[in-house]
């Protein structure tokens, strides 16, 4: 799969939300240095307690936000960026240039280095300032939690589904009344829904509703941030057969964010776990169940109810505590690929732990791809 | 007269609710026990009646419903014959309700403290600082830190699962017997959810609970339940021990609900219940579920099934258990989940 193009790259992507004045100022990172690639054709889960950036992520990627730092790479297009990083370099270079004492050259160099931070940040800020480019965004679709609430209560199932294509300077009744039958063809629903309200939908249908909204300007890549959430089991079953249906018919990828960790290992290629903005682990679902590694991905499966009495009675949960399971004092963590597809976010003496407890188990990662070798 | 370990026994309760398009059914004739001591699951998806249910048990129906037959015993009184003075007895004292929802169940504007020693100084008649030494008491046992400057706090400052604990610190300081609990993790997270459910565990043992647990998610019912009773559209169409209704479900419903959840190990297409639930304005004539079940038959359009005894505590309200009625093949997603998985 390595050997594919991405479809989406996050790097280093930070959003912080500030709150308050001066000494009661509150800076919250809600997504903090978070990178991955999302490759063409796959279904890419985030999870993660509430609080934990995965649905900030999701918005900022979309650019409802308007990221701080890092950078948003769409098919090939920067689509959001954000200069803190160059912000913070350059206040610690004007801090070292106060320094009466440097050497003419080092100024110099300094006052270089800073010049071109800032015309990095001038640049960044034009360029956000810029409308998006509509033929690159539209390819990006998002589906929302609750169904209720993201559908208006004033519009038709056809004005609802239709705003994209009339926000895109579509005219034609024609063609928008062609494009929405189609579009709730597509999600099981059918022509004659078209006039009614939202309210006389049941949560499910409310749900297709949303899906058809995201798929009539034809995406590439949906962000389904919890869609299935707030729905009803056997309603929840539908919607998630409907997203695989779509995926596997019109070659969707999907960034999958929920909580509910039965329902994305049963949906996603990758998934990646999110803990207080930033991912700590981040590999194929079958490795991720099979050899977790992170404690606390250890403690979110150890939590996961099952449908199963038995097993239910002797389940042990793991707590995780970051205070005690971890010590940073002495070693910085980062993200490393820890094997071939499989990253854990460690300590360098962490990862020879982790190195050994992987010892002899089976890579679920690349197991695929070599029995497809094999075959071949 | 109602038996030794039964704690409650409801009776062929009927709830309708009026509204301006009619009557809707929305309990039609449900009847289980709950014995001392257990946990009884009752799961249907919304609508399905069951929260009117333990509404109706702790006597806290809107204005609009009308209970049009049965009986709730406890202790050898009709609960539906009480007048709202003769509840104040029983509500809050003997049988206590945590609800869904802990940001809207706590009320903003007052200290945490307050709201807990409330219910004990009204019902209990002690005095203030009893109540609060008592409370105090109480948050630590359901896990509260620093419970002494934590009294004095609101709602906002308390996480979801913090709030959800006060809930069970106010259902609780009464010393109740019955506890209902109407789908108190459907608004947690997944580590938040099985800490309450702990608490709930733990709690049920330390004080002798007998608890009522609501809810849609079946991975909850497993960790929690002894016994489970599946609803749908007003009725229970089956009832049983949690490992009879999860290893040998007899139930076309049941079956639905189970193979719509993915397993951690699932790979094949879930299976959708196909349709929605059906209008409780004109609730269809026969078996509810007819209509959306793969396996219904003429009859069940027709005739209402009664229930059908599998073993002593399982019963089954299917004509599919009815002895003239060929053996069916489970469906794939189930029998496959089922495999390995012995009842006994």
């Amino acid at each position: 799969m390595s050997q594919e193009q991405p479809i989406l790259i996050i790097e280093n992507l930070r959003q912080y939300f500030k709150s308050g004045f001066g000494k009661r100022k509150v800076v919250v990172q809600a997504v903090d240095d978070v990178s991955f690639h999302i490759f063409k054709g796959e279904v890419f889960g985030l999870v993660g307690e509430s609080g934990c950036g995965k649905t900030t992520t999701g918005r900022s990627i979309i650019k409802l936000y308007q990221p701080d730092g890092g950078k948003v790479i769409f098919n090939g297009n920067v689509v959001s960026e954000g200069f803190i990083e160059q912000k913070n370099q350059l206040d610690a270079i004007n801090v070292q240039l106060k320094d009466n004492e440097l050497a003419v050259e080092q100024k110099t160099a300094l006052q270089e280095q800073a010049r071109s931070l800032r015309q990095d940040i001038s640049r960044i800020k034009r360029e956000m300032k810029k409308e998006p480019d509509r033929s690159v965004m539209n390819k990006m679709q998002m589906i929302f939690q609750d169904p209720i609430a993201s559908l208006n209560p004033r519009m038709t199932v056809k004005e609802i589904i239709a705003e994209g294509l009339r926000i895109n300077g579509e005219k034609d009744n024609q063609v928008i009344t062609d494009k929405v039958n189609n579009a709730l063809e597509t999600v099981g629903l059918v022509r004659e829904h078209a006039n009614r309200y939202p309210h006389e939908f049941s949560g499910g249908q409310r749900q297709r509703i949303g899906v058809a909204r995201a798929m009539i300007v034809e995406p590439e890549l949906i962000i389904a941030d919890e869609p299935i959430s707030a729905l009803d089991v056997s309603i929840q079953a539908q919607v998630i057969n409907l997203l695989n249906e779509l995926r596997e018919r019109l070659g969707l990828t999907i960034l999958f964010i929920a909580h509910d960790l039965s329902v994305v290992k049963y949906f996603s290629d990758r998934i990646a776990v999110m803990y207080f903005g930033k991912i700590v682990e981040l590999t194929t679902s079958d490795e991720l169940f099979k050899n977790p590694l992170h404690p606390y991905t250890k403690s979110l499966l150890s939590a996961v109810p099952r449908p199963d009495p038995d097993s239910e009675k002797v389940r042990k949960r793991i707590r995780y505590n970051p205070a005690v399971d971890h010590d940073y004092s002495v070693e910085q963590p980062s993200m490393v690929e820890i094997r071939p597809g499989h990253f854990v976010y460690a300590s360098p003496s962490e990862i020879t732990k982790y190195k050994s407890e992987l010892k002899g188990t089976v890579n679920e990662s690349t197991k695929d791809s070599v029995a497809t070798l094999k075959t071949a | 007269m109602i038996k030794d370990n039964v704690k409650i026994a409801v009776e062929d309760l009927v709830v309708h609710f009026t509204t301006n398009a009619g009557m809707v059914q929305a309990v039609r004739g449900i009847s289980f026990d709950l014995h001392e001591g257990e946990t009884l699951a009752i799961v249907g998806e919304s609508g399905s009646g069951k929260s009117v249910t333990s509404r109706a048990i702790i006597g806290i129906l809107s204005p609009n419903a009308r209970v049009l037959g049965g009986s709730i015993m406890y202790e050898d009184k009709n609960l539906l014959e009480f007048s709202e003075a003769d509840y104040a007895g029983i509500r809050g004292n003997k049988i206590s309700m945590i609800f869904q929802d802990p940001m809207s169940s706590l009320n903003p504007i007052m200290r945490i403290g307050q709201q807990i020693t409330e219910a004990m100084v009204v019902k209990l008649k002690i005095s203030k600082e009893e109540a609060k030494e008592r409370a105090i008491k109480i948050m630590e046992e359901v896990g509260i830190g620093e419970a002494e400057k934590r009294y004095y706090q609101y709602p906002f400052q308390f996480s979801g699962g913090m709030r959800q604990r006060i809930v069970i610190a106010i259902a609780l300081v009464t010393e109740p017997e019955i506890l209902i609990c109407d789908e108190p993790t459907t608004a947690l997270d997944v580590t938040i959810q099985a800490q309450i459910l702990d608490l709930i565990n733990d709690l049920k043992v330390t004080k002798n609970l007998s608890v009522i647990f609501i809810t849609h998610d079946l991975g909850v019912v497993a960790n929690m339940a002894d016994r489970v009773a599946v609803m749908y559209a007003g009725k229970i169409v089956e009832i049983g021990t949690a490992r009879e209704i999860f290893y040998d479900p007899r139930h076309p419903y049941t079956w639905a609900l189970l193979s719509s959840m993915p397993d951690l190990d699932s790979k094949e297409k879930l299976f959708a219940i196909p349709g929605t639930p059906p209008d409780m304005l004109y609730p269809p004539k026969g078996d509810a579920f007819a209509d959306r079940n793969s396996f219904a038959m003429k009859i069940d359009f027709e005739e209402e099934p009664p229930f059908f005894k599998i073993s002593d505590s399982h019963y089954a309200a299917t004509w599919l258990e009815h002895p003239d009625v060929a053996d069916v093949e489970l469906p794939p997603i189930l029998k496959a989940r089922l495999k390995g998985k012995q009842l006994t």
